[in-house]
């Protein structure tokens, strides 16, 4: 092996890290290591001039090793290797020491933290001396497309996708396109037709020859990986998905966009949906003014008409976020009712009001105009809903404890609207499982960065968007559906991909054919070859998990980059320190 | 964003998130970046676009200039950086930040004698330049180029906060607004991140005392942080500005952080904290002990010696006065000056706020009336940045889908609404 000339970078990251971590003693300290020739520290390191700075000294001063000690190499391990490409050296020669997430954002003795900054610059200092100069590999990238859902998310990408040219495999599991839009009527804050907006969506997906729509289906299996996927899509009604209609495709990617499914109401007692007649839902509201007549169970029109938003929402006991979409939507309540019956009078209890997007503050003002009460209570402080006396000229009651005046106020209600809030679907877990992806803990599908990958996972060629990922309102969904599609278009129009060389290798030699990693295996990566009694690792497929390589009772499955040498050079680094 | 410290509501650190883009954008092969650059005139239609650019002289040759910095040692000139918002000086030649794109040294011409006295006085810094790359004879370059979609992503600025007079802002020295207060805690700005009230200094140069910030300052004893400054109000900006409430409650968490002992007070309307994880935060914040106070605040005076903020807390049915040292206004945005003049010459229709028009609000938020021109992120309406970004992502669908069908987008705009549902209807038979 060629002398070793390692190159070490400690990272400030503005105060992140130097505020608790004396950099200059951790770079000191290197400094001073076996086969270091140079140690530097500098505020941000992967803007330009920290990653000129590496470039530069690998070709002045010849290193063929380079360890950044700076945040997680999730975050800018990338970023570094093509530092380190630009100048010519492998990518695979470099090692990144994470002294921020685990390090300066962890502690709070700067002592301590500075020992074990240094500690874990060892440790990568002694784990790079092992590296050796790995390959990426090239696939191609198939240009068929999957999408999960067929709500507006699903059908944007879908038609983003095909009319640019893609096979789009879009599966659905109701009997319909158009998911929680086609319950909706008009949306917020425009009064826009959501039934127009949706028919020419549908429209213009049944008439692409490019999208073949499976209804009342189910995606049951998905294998492969980025560039390569195989999907099992399966009917959920016993019968054929529909004319000439493959139950396996091949894909290239898949955007998910299973959207969500409203809360249910009944799980807050004291409201007494489902007791009470005429205390029914957003959506139950919505099918009535899509009727075409807003009335009471027994048929009359309601006088009293009040809105309670939060239901299931920023709450401790359900769900603690926010749902977004409610308040615009129960403005447009406010609205509709109004409009259908002039003479009711509409209360419209609230927390915070959410009117933070385009045209919203307007569509709040002019709801205020229209003689709307609004009346304020306090998060957790629940209004609770009586029935009314027979003197009573209303059906309920409803006690506010309402901030703005300061007073326990009652309110007479022929109707009680619940804005019942969003929540991730019954099979978001399933959908999870199939596709790998994680979910967080409310259920809704984690992206891969919140800002700088909103739209991707964390598995390669998996994409998320609409309502699946968080509440959102139309335009966002839409927004997010586009976004997905045009990744996927980006790569598909690179026609090949490259993976990264992080896989495992079975040596022939000392595999006993006990196949005991076969089954192992999360990726189903590993085949077993009947004449030659051996197992054998499909490169691409791997992911470089390691869990056949910790399996494997002859030892005879090396893990590439992540060698036993690698990683007990990287334990042994830990210990020592001076 | 460059100039953020941390970003709501993970707290990861803007340069972290900002810094790769930047770089990947300056070195793209495929990426021309023009700096100092304004569009002055566009003809052609979608699919063939010709845009007129004028690109100011930036006097500093780009290939050349190292950053090394000596130019800006011998300036004698020091005026306000725009980049820190004004509370620290910068040199008349010099590089907004140390992290810029393209990573080189640029002169004011509003502030350099050489070109204000048009090359009969000092010139000291071209004497000093080893590169020899700075020109200050250079002129504005006029590019033509040829191009088949537009993208605008040209973003907002804050409300000019001197004309809302009732928080004392440019009257006492340490009522801030928001990006001077990201300014002042950033990492890389004047007091190192650290949380200060302004001291006094005596200026030569103006012959009386001044109020600055200095890294040996004071931190304040207490802060008011009041949300909704000039937005949801009919006087200023009608609209919600979407972010302050975020921001705000971020820059709660970031003084109890850095001066724990610090009294924090937030007035806020409406909460909005809508997105994913925001309400969550917002409870966060509650918990480490800021007073989060519901209710408008309507003055700032000064009180024996010390601001008070006077507003009412709805809550608790009373009108409250607190005495801070330093408060914070969460000043609403406005689109970014020339989106006026952009709008009128590519023909894009505005809204009566003033941003961008989109296509469609729920089917078309990114695409404009008109082919072949895409809005993205703040000027089309405010927004967070993970919404700024998904839309920038949803306008490369529309440019790539443009690219590939080989024609201008794929509209059904010749269709009637009519057409739709009979079609509609024949399907629902099928």
């Amino acid at each position: 092996m060629k002398e070793s000339r390692t190159g070490v970078y400690i990272c400030m990251c503005g105060t992140n890290i130097a505020k608790i971590v004396d950099v200059e003693a951790v770079a000191a300290y290197a400094s001073g290591l076996p086969n270091v020739v140079l140690a530097r520290t500098y505020k941000y390191m992967c803007s330009n001039p920290g990653q000129e700075m590496i470039s530069q000294d690998i070709r002045e001063h010849q290193l063929n090793r380079v360890v950044v000690a700076a945040c997680s190499p999730n975050m800018h391990e990338r970023t570094f290797r093509a530092a380190l490409r630009s100048a010519g050296l492998n990518q695979y020669l470099f090692e990144m020491a994470n002294i921020r997430e685990q390090c300066s954002w962890v502690h709070s003795d700067p002592k301590e933290a500075t020992e074990k900054a240094k500690a874990l610059v060892h440790a990568a200092i002694s784990r790079v001396q092992l590296h050796e100069e790995l390959e990426s590999m090239s696939v191609d990238m198939c240009p068929n497309v999957l999408v999960i859902g067929g709500g507006i998310a699903g059908m944007t990408a879908a038609l983003e996708l095909a009319d640019a040219g893609n096979n789009v495999y879009l599966v659905e599991k109701d009997n319909h396109l158009g998911g929680n839009l086609a319950r909706v009527d008009l949306t917020a804050p425009y009064l826009y037709s959501a039934r127009d907006l949706l028919t020419e969506k549908i429209t213009r997906t049944f008439n692409n020859k490019k999208i073949h729509t499976y209804l009342q289906s189910k995606v049951s299996g998905l294998t492969g990986f980025i560039g390569n996927f195989r999907a099992t899509i399966g009917s959920l009604n016993g019968m054929g998905a529909g004319k000439n209609s493959p139950d396996e495709v091949e894909i290239g990617n898949v955007v998910v966009c299973t959207g969500y499914r409203e809360f249910d109401a009944s799980r807050i007692v004291h409201y007494g949906y489902g007791k009470l007649p005429n205390v029914i839902t957003s959506f139950e509201l919505e099918k009535m003014i899509r009727a075409g007549r807003i009335e009471t169970r027994e048929g009359k029109i309601p006088k009293y008409v009040a809105i309670i938003h939060c239901v299931g929402s920023r709450s401790q006991e359900f769900h603690s976020y926010c749902s977004r979409v409610c308040c615009m939507t129960a403005l447009k309540y406010a609205h509709e009712i109004k409009s259908a019956n002039p003479e009711s009078y509409i209360s419209d209890i609230y927390i915070d009001m959410h009117a933070f997007g385009k045209g919203h503050e307007d569509f709040y003002r002019k709801s205020s105009e229209a003689k709307t009460l609004f009346l304020m209570y306090e998060k957790g402080d629940r209004p609770v809903i009586h029935k009314a006396s027979p003197k009573d000229d209303c059906e309920m009651l409803i006690e506010v404890n309402e901030k703005l005046s300061g007073e326990v106020i009652e309110i007479p209600a022929d109707l009680v609207i619940l804005m019942v809030g969003m929540e991730a679907r019954e099979d978001s877990y399933e959908v999870a499982r199939t596709v790998n992806i994680s979910q967080d803990k409310e259920g809704w599908f984690i992206e891969s960065h919140p800002k700088l990958e909103p739209v991707a996972t964390t598995t390669d060629g998996i994409f998320i968007a609409g309502t699946c990922v968080a509440p959102k309102d139309i335009p966002d969904s839409v927004a997010q559906a586009r976004a997905a599609a045009a990744r996927i278009l980006a790569r598909i129009a690179k026609e090949r991909i490259e993976v990264d060389a992080l896989y495992s290798e079975v040596n022939e030699d000392l595999c006993s054919g006990c196949r005991l990693c076969n089954q192992l295996c999360p990726y189903s990566a590993i085949e077993f070859i009947e004449e030659k009694r051996h197992s054998h690792i499909i490169s691409a497929l791997c992911k470089g998990c390691g869990v056949c390589v910790a399996a494997c009772p002859s030892a005879a499955i090396k893990g590439r980059h992540f060698t036993d040498q690698q990683v007990l050079a990287q334990l042994d680094g830990l210990f020592v320190t001076g | 964003m460059a100039m953020f410290d941390k970003t709501f509501p993970t707290l990861d650190c803007a340069a972290c998130i900002l810094t790769p883009k930047m770089v990947s954008v300056g070195q793209h092969e495929m990426i021309r970046l023009l700096t100092r650059s304004k569009v002055v005139a566009v003809s052609g239609k979608p699919g063939s676009y010709r845009v007129k650019i004028r690109q100011s002289a930036r006097f500093v040759d780009i290939k050349s200039c190292v950053a090394c910095n000596q130019c800006t040692e011998v300036c004698p000139v020091k005026v306000k950086s725009e980049f820190d918002a004004g509370i620290s000086l910068r040199k008349a030649i010099y590089i907004p930040f140390p992290q810029a794109v393209p990573n080189a040294y640029l002169v004011d011409e509003k502030s350099c004698t050489y070109i204000l006295s048009e090359g009969k006085k000092c010139g000291v810094c071209v004497k000093k330049c080893p590169k020899e790359c700075i020109n200050l004879n250079e002129k504005d370059h006029i590019t033509d180029i040829e191009v088949g979609n537009i993208i605008l992503a040209t973003g907002y600025e804050l409300l000019d906060v001197s004309t809302i007079e009732q928080y004392g802002y440019g009257t006492f020295p340490n009522v801030l607004t928001s990006i001077e207060f990201e300014r002042l805690t950033n990492a890389s700005g004047t007091t190192g991140g650290r949380i200060v009230t302004k001291t006094k200094q005596f200026s030569k140069k103006l012959n009386k005392d001044e109020w600055v910030f200095s890294p040996e300052g004071v931190p304040p004893r207490s802060v008011a942080l009041i949300h909704c400054v000039g937005s949801r109000n009919k006087k200023y900006n009608p609209y919600c500005s979407r972010v302050c409430c975020m921001y705000s409650l971020k820059f709660a968490h970031l003084i109890k952080e850095k001066v724990p002992n610090a009294n924090v007070y937030e007035f806020y309307i409406d909460m909005r904290a809508f997105g994913k994880g925001y309400e969550e935060f917002a409870e966060r914040i509650k918990q480490e002990g800021t007073f989060v106070v519901r209710g408008h605040s309507a003055s700032v005076s000064v009180v024996d010696g010390q601001m008070a903020v006077r507003g009412e807390d709805i809550f608790n049915d009373r009108l409250v006065e607190f005495k801070v040292d330093m408060i914070v206004l969460a000043v609403g945005l406005i689109p970014s000056p020339g989106t006026e003049e952009l709008s009128r010459m590519l023909g894009i229709q505005r809204d009566s706020d003033g941003w961008f028009s989109e296509l469609d609000y729920n089917g078309s938020p990114t695409d404009t009336d008109r082919g072949g021109i895409f809005v993205a992120g703040m000027c089309q309406a405010p927004k967070d940045i993970p919404d700024t970004v998904a839309q920038a992502s949803a306008v490369a669908a529309g440019v790539l889908g443009s690219l590939t069908s080989g024609k201008g987008i794929g509209h059904m705009s010749s269709v009637t609404l009519s057409e739709i549902e009979a079609r509609a209807k024949t399907i629902h038979t099928i």
